[in-house]
């Protein structure tokens, strides 16, 4: 609700009223729509008041004709030609004549887009402008030129966002923002950022995250109406006296009772795969070595990972003659996991210890019986001749009897094959929803409509990061959606006050909230003010 | 509704963009009975799931066709790590052309939980009558569950069968 001043407030539903306007232009090339707004401009307005007639108001539109019988508007050739030019920024100031132009209050603010329309025509006697003067929001550059903004990290409120986007891409200063810089929503997400989506409409989703609307009010100042229904009404005509009529249009349309709010959720979920093999490994080993350590991965890239990894032996290294080794697994980490080899100590030792004796074991000279000569050299004949006997070959005897360990050993010397299973998993954020859906009660049990019944509306926002915020989210849109069926117009003389989004309740106790206005400014009259309601429900 | 609404609503429409979850093992396919075989594989997109009161969702768990599962969904050409990807994998689907959903990639996002509100009207008064939580959980069975879970004890079940919960952890059915 706008606010009034005192005098004004006092003065508006007591006694005749004097309504009085004024409508100011300010030429763009001196100052900018940001120096009106903060009422900080260096030029003098020019006051188009005195030309003015059949203006026609709305939130987002201003109409009016200027006569012009000195053709000082002319787009061409007119004196104050630069008060209407593309851009120009035009003001309503509604008040009351009995009030200090002080204390009048801006209905308006906006800028005139391209060229005005001026005519002088002949057959009509007629010489004047028509003007139509656009809200702040109606921009296309604000609805069409995409931004990125800069990360905004975890627990950041969105009301700072918002005015990093208003006044980094809208280029407005802090004044020129009526909302509070705190909306109460933190975000949930490690970083955020809106990324290539309109000044605007990253406003609009902004704010939807707690269930308001932007829009600008009457000084031009960016501001916002809450759909919730959850407060006292703005204004409360009790007596029905300036309740000229209440309507109530016919409604013709279906309207939405399913609300799905869809958000991502701030905290990663670990989504599983089923339990598999992950990956294999083979390996030849023995007495040459004291272990052995393979390195597993899960993916040739050492990005998967897996939990519960265990070991499956295909062939063990103990599958050969002797039971040579250990063998043991171990997860690393959740990307891959090591097998470790132990060859048992006594296979080195003793394949050392058979080399040495089969080396040894070679100087060995043969045994031959006591009191037998030997002959030293067969082919001279010298020495002391024997009678020829069998000797024993120790040397040969020790020599084969290392050999034959040593070839047990290497005999047990083989390829194991090892398998790692595991469940693979990863990390995804879940895709999240609220729902509020229409439902009726039977009995005790609330019975949602039936799916063909069921006309849904989705709302994607990824500000929002819990069920919480969401579930916030969903009852409000589906309440205002649900009040949307039950249009109301009043027809009620004209309160400056009053602005998009408020709550009127009226005599009987009900009470609508305002979702357009219009009405038509005279001299000398007091102005009608048409306003298109919601019937409010109650949560 | 405005036409904005409506116009949204075609867009998202037109968008043709669906996640899910790998449902089958890959298996080669023949879309067109002319031999040209393509990479394929059922994707779970849980859609049904998550609405309330639709009629598909009764069939989940009944032994009859998940309706929830896409069947022979093809691979983008040359996507080997789709191709790898295993059961329960979230994947991105796009629709093509003609209409048909193909895996374009893998997906960092999978479908959650959702939490229903039922919401009574009454003149002017709104009441939140209830609510309820949608929506399923596909993990390993642990290894309580696979004794407690088959007729024949610990062993009926295979280690690692996966099963399919509710949003509270009941169990629904298994894969």
């Amino acid at each position: 609700m706008r606010p009034l001043s005192d005098v004004f407030q006092n003065l508006l539903y007591t006694g005749w009223r004097q309504p009085a306007y004024k409508l100011l232009a300010w030429d763009p090339t001196i100052d900018t729509m940001s120096a009106v707004v903060t009422e900080t401009y260096t030029q003098t307005p020019f006051d188009l008041t005195p030309y003015a007639t059949q203006v026609q108001w709305t939130p987002e539109k201003l109409d009016f004709v200027l006569f012009d019988p000195q053709q000082i508007f002319h787009p061409d050739t007119g004196s104050a030609r630069q008060y209407l030019q593309d851009s120009a920024i035009i003001r309503l100031v509604e008040g009351d004549a009995r009030v200090n132009e002080a204390d009048w209050t801006n209905t308006f603010t906006g800028y005139i887009k391209g060229q005005i329309g001026w005519e002088n025509c002949r057959s009509k006697q007629v010489l004047e402008a028509k003007v139509t003067v656009f809200s702040r929001d109606n921009s296309q550059s604000l609805k069409r030129r995409l931004i990125t903004t800069q990360a905004y990290s975890v627990g950041t409120d969105i009301g700072a966002m918002l005015y990093d986007v208003a006044t980094r891409y809208i280029s407005m200063s802090q004044d020129e923002i009526r909302i509070p810089l705190g909306l109460g929503l933190q975000l949930k997400h490690q970083v955020t950022q809106l990324c290539q989506e309109a000044p605007w409409d990253g406003i609009t989703t902004i704010l939807e995250a707690v269930g308001q609307v932007p829009f600008f009010d009457g000084d031009g100042r960016l501001a916002a109406w809450p759909k919730s229904m959850r407060r006292a009404p703005n204004r409360i005509l009790t007596d029905g006296k300036f309740i000229l009529d209440d309507q109530i249009p016919a409604y013709t349309q279906d309207n939405i009772n399913y609300i799905r709010v869809n958000f991502l959720d701030s905290q990663l979920t670990c989504v599983q795969g089923p339990y598999q093999k992950l990956g294999q490994a083979s390996i030849t080993t023995g007495f040459f070595t004291n272990q052995e350590k393979i390195k597993c991965w899960w993916s040739k890239d050492h990005t998967q990972q897996a939990s519960g990894t265990n070991l499956i032996i295909i062939k063990s290294v103990n599958a050969n003659l002797l039971p040579v080794g250990k063998e043991s697994y171990r997860a690393i980490d959740s990307f891959h996991g090591e097998i470790t080899i132990d060859i048992s100590a006594w296979v080195p030792v003793l394949a050392t210890a058979m080399a040495l004796e089969y080396l040894a074991a070679a100087a060995i000279p043969d045994h031959v019986p006591p009191g037998q000569g030997v002959q030293t050299d067969v082919f001279s004949g010298t020495g002391i001749t024997i009678t020829p006997t069998l000797t024993i070959p120790w040397g040969k005897l020790l020599q084969a009897q290392a050999s034959l360990a040593m070839m047990l050993i290497m005999m047990s010397l083989g390829s194991a094959q090892y398998e790692i299973w595991g469940t693979p998993f990863n990390y995804a954020y879940l895709m999240q929803h609220s729902d509020a859906i229409e439902s009726t009660m039977v009995g005790a049990v609330p019975q949602p409509l039936p799916y063909y019944q069921q006309n849904m509306r989705q709302i994607e926002n990824d500000l929002v990061g819990t069920f919480d915020q969401a579930d916030n989210i969903a009852l409000i849109e589906l309440i205002w959606e649900k009040s949307k069926s039950y249009p109301r117009n009043l027809i009620i003389e004209d309160d400056p006050a009053l602005e998009l989004g408020d709550i009127v309740q009226i005599a009987d106790g009900r009470k609508f909230m305002i979702q357009d206005m219009k009405k038509t400014l005279k001299r000398g009259e007091v102005p009608v003010l048409e306003i298109d309601c919601i019937k409010v429900m109650t949560a | 509704m405005s036409i904005r609404e409506i116009t949204d609503w075609a867009i998202d429409m037109a968008s043709g963009q669906l996640i899910g979850t790998v449902a089958s093992p890959f298996y080669q396919y023949c879309p067109d009975g002319t031999g040209n075989w393509v990479w394929a594989c059922d994707v779970d997109i849980g859609q049904s799931v998550l609405d309330v009161g639709n009629p598909d969702n009764v069939t989940i768990g009944s032994g009859g066709t998940n309706p929830n599962v896409l069947q022979a969904v093809p691979v983008a050409n040359n996507n080997q790590d789709i191709i790898y990807a295993q059961q329960g994998t979230p994947v991105a689907l796009s629709k093509m052309p003609n209409g048909q959903y193909a895996i374009v990639g893998l997906s960092t996002t999978a479908q959650g939980l959702g939490h229903i509100i039922f919401v009574t009207f009454a003149e002017d008064i709104a009441e939140v009558a209830g609510d309820t939580m949608s929506g399923v959980i596909i993990r390993p069975l642990t290894l309580g569950e696979l004794g407690s879970l088959s007729p024949s004890g610990f062993g009926g079940l295979p280690l690692g069968a996966q099963g399919r919960f509710d949003a509270y952890g009941n169990l629904v059915s298994i894969l």
